[in-house]
């Protein structure tokens, strides 16, 4: 049973665990009732869940995503890491309910069209676009012809 | 409770319909008996069904000289005016739309009816993540705010050259992000249906528009249900089409493999010949199909309503997925009473049950995550948008983009940050990939042996605000239904069915209707029947109804 709720993704084992109903675990149609059973967030089971330390590894990594790190990623400047951690977790682990399924042999798919349209590309040629002054219109700090930004090098990072 | 039934003077601005000798619908004797019994409705005596067209009709009486342009833009804009500030679908009005609309009656007057456009005179709204060069267009979000795009948007500039006036533009949640529109960083749009309620998201300010009757049609964008769930919450007709149907060139990208530019109307029929003006090849998007454009406007003049069984024949699969549990009672009811009325219409209905159908959405949120974190990086402070005042660039970069996106863009930029991370990529991307490509297979070998499939378009109505505002898992839940059509890249359209109690006069419920790739028309022809020979339900919110202006 521990290594069902494995497969399927941490937050949910502890349900498989505690309940006696059999919730349809495999279908993520039922997880999401079984989400809703639970009554989402606030309810107690909820919030034991996040907190627990499980002894199993996921199949995954064990490490909450390091938040500090991806906002440098991303570029963004963030105050409530603590806010965004607990929401990135949930939906990450959420996520890796995709571990579970047998994808040998499975080509990851696009949509791709060469076959029957051949390639869909322009013609190799320069052509001006008329409207350059509305392009400078939208620059936030320009300073004929440069547009201004702050200075590049820094000692630290 | 379904108050929406028009009162006979009402129904005399539209053409009057021969419906089909369909008997009205039976509350019991159902052929997929596990599903429970639709609710007895009370059988309509109005002779007049929705409206085939009102594009159609505006050209009509445009020709005919009944109506100028400008009266009728004069006509739209009052309401706009007298409904906004209960519902706020509007980011931004235009100031230049009775300038266009007298430009078309000076087209008349000079020329006649060979000068104008299919589109003419038809107020369109159009989702504030499409560009247009006029107006500002912010995506939703304050990092944009007041951008002006230096151009046009193609399907934009193809509705324009057909005629179209843009009468604004509509709000949706932050670059696309979200289904309800309370993500937007500007307003919250209200259902028209209940004003306490969401309209749906992403594309929640141009259902709520044409719901309103605020303008005749409008543009959306469909990433992940975006243009389907509202028109479900909204009562009204949204088509997703199939991807590189319509060039998404001068859409800001949020997921560009599964991003397109949808359609929204008051009837099918609206919503085809909308799609056909912007539809086709455009050599400014690579993904745009080089396939032909069906002339969808004369595929509904070739519809035979007096038919008793005009569907005879078709092939029907119920995604049997779709009516687990977690589906409100009401909506099952709905579509059931929807899957009866196409055996009526001749249909064979069957189930068809769709292998890995629920971890579409754990594959969808990975894939549009990730690109929407590589489409979203370009919002940097420095060529366009917000600037925040920073002594060293990095610095500029992270204090723009925290001060100019919201919570939601955030966090899905972080994900996908994290998902496409050195070491998760296989784990995660790569898998959501692999996903998707079952999800494809799959519908391929159900529209193999049907000719279209249908569910819900949401597992239920229209939620009320704030209800998803803390639980990020349980709004994703709500796009069940659609994601995994925009997985497959396939075309969908949703026509409202029924309604479910709630609000001063019931909840509209739509069904969706999937087709193979490039089968639009498949599509809006088994829509505009379903929807012509529909009796007892009149898709017009109180807001509108109840206005004695309203004829």
């Amino acid at each position: 049973m521990a290594t069902r709720g494995l497969l399927l993704g941490r937050s949910f084992s502890l349900l498989l665990i505690n309940s006696s109903k059999m919730v349809k675990l495999s279908n993520g149609y039922g997880r999401r009732a079984s989400y809703s059973f639970l009554g989402g967030s606030s309810n107690p089971l909820w919030r034991q869940n996040s907190a627990a330390k499980f002894s199993a590894k996921a199949l995954v990594n064990e490490e909450a995503p390091d938040v500090r790190r991806l906002a440098k990623t991303a570029r963004i400047s963030l105050t409530e890491q603590e806010e965004f951690g607990p929401k990135i977790q949930q939906v990450i682990d959420w996520f890796g309910q995709l571990q579970g399924v047998d994808l040998n042999q499975v080509e990851p798919g696009m949509i791709d069209r060469k076959a029957e349209e051949g390639v869909n590309l322009r013609d190799d040629v320069p052509v001006t676009f008329p409207k350059t002054d509305a392009i400078i219109e939208g620059l936030p700090s320009y300073d004929e012809p440069y547009v201004r930004v702050p200075k590049v090098f820094h000692k630290d990072d | 409770m379904l108050s929406t039934l028009h009162s006979p003077r009402s129904l005399s601005r539209f053409p009057l319909h021969l419906t089909s000798s369909v008997k009205p619908r039976a509350a019991s004797a159902s052929s997929l008996s596990d599903y429970p019994p639709s609710p007895p409705l009370p059988v309509a005596q109005s002779p007049g069904g929705a409206p085939a067209s009102q594009i159609l009709t505006i050209r009509r009486s445009l020709l005919s000289g009944s109506v100028t342009a400008t009266q009728l833009a004069e006509s739209y804009l009052s309401r706009l005016r007298l409904t906004e500030p209960q519902l706020n679908s509007f980011i931004h009005v235009s100031d230049s739309v009775l300038k266009s609309a007298q430009e078309i009656d000076d087209k008349i007057a000079k020329g006649g009816g060979e000068a104008l456009g299919p589109l003419a005179g038809v107020m369109v709204g159009v989702k504030d993540n499409i560009c247009t060069v006029d107006m500002p267009s912010t995506g939703g979000s304050r990092i944009l705010e007041n951008y002006r795009p230096p151009f046009d948007a193609t399907a934009v500039k193809r509705l324009k050259e057909k005629g179209g006036i843009v009468v604004g533009k509509t709000n949706l949640d932050e670059f696309g992000m979200g289904s309800t529109t309370e993500g937007s960083g500007f307003q919250v749009t209200a259902n028209p249906w209940d004003l306490g309620r969401v309209p749906g998201g992403s594309s929640g300010g141009s259902a709520s528009a044409v719901s309103a009757r605020q303008c005749v049609v409008s543009l959306g964008s469909d990433t992940g249900g975006s243009v389907r769930q509202p028109a479900s919450f909204c009562g009204v007709v949204g088509l997703k089409p199939t991807y590189g149907r319509v060039s998404r060139f001068g859409l800001m990208a949020y997921a560009s493999s599964l991003d397109v530019i949808g359609c929204l109307g008051t009837s099918v029929a609206d919503v085809g010949i909308f799609l056909n003006a912007i539809s086709g090849h455009d050599k400014f998007d690579a993904t745009s199909s080089k396939q032909e454009v069906p002339d969808f406007e004369s595929l509904f003049a070739s519809i035979n309503l007096l038919e008793s069984k005009p569907l005879s024949g078709l092939k029907v699969g119920l995604i049997r997925e779709t009516l687990d549990d977690g589906v409100d009672s009401g909506v099952k009811s709905a579509i059931n009473a929807a899957v009866l009325h196409m055996q009526e219409l001749g249909c064979i209905v069957n189930e068809v049950s769709l292998s890995s159908f629920s971890l579409g959405l754990p594959a969808y949120y990975i894939l549009a995550s990730s690109e929407s974190s590589s489409n979203l990086s370009r919002y940097d402070g420095v060529r366009y948008g917000k600037q925040t005042v920073s002594d060293e660039l990095n610095a500029l970069y992270a204090d723009s983009r925290a001060s100019g996106f919201g919570p939601e863009v955030k966090m899905r930029i972080l994900m996908g940050t994290y998902a496409l991370s050195a070491g998760y990529y296989d784990a995660y991307y790569k898998r959501a990939q692999q996903v998707r490509t079952l999800i494809r297979e799959s519908f391929k070998t159900a529209l193999d042996s049907n000719d279209i499939l249908i569910s819900p378009a949401a597992p239920s109505v229209a939620y009320e605000m704030g209800e998803k505002k803390n639980d990020p898992l349980s709004m994703y839940a709500g796009d069940i239904m659609t994601v995994n059509v925009n997985l497959a890249g396939l075309p969908a359209l949703v026509v409202p069915c029924g309604f479910v109690e709630g609000g001063p006069s019931g909840l509209p419920v739509g069904l969706q209707m999937i087709g193979a790739a490039f089968h639009e028309e498949k599509l809006l022809k088994i829509g505009h029947l379903f929807e012509q020979t529909l009796q007892g339900c009149r898709f017009v919110p109180p807001l509108v109804a109840d206005d004695p202006t309203w004829e």
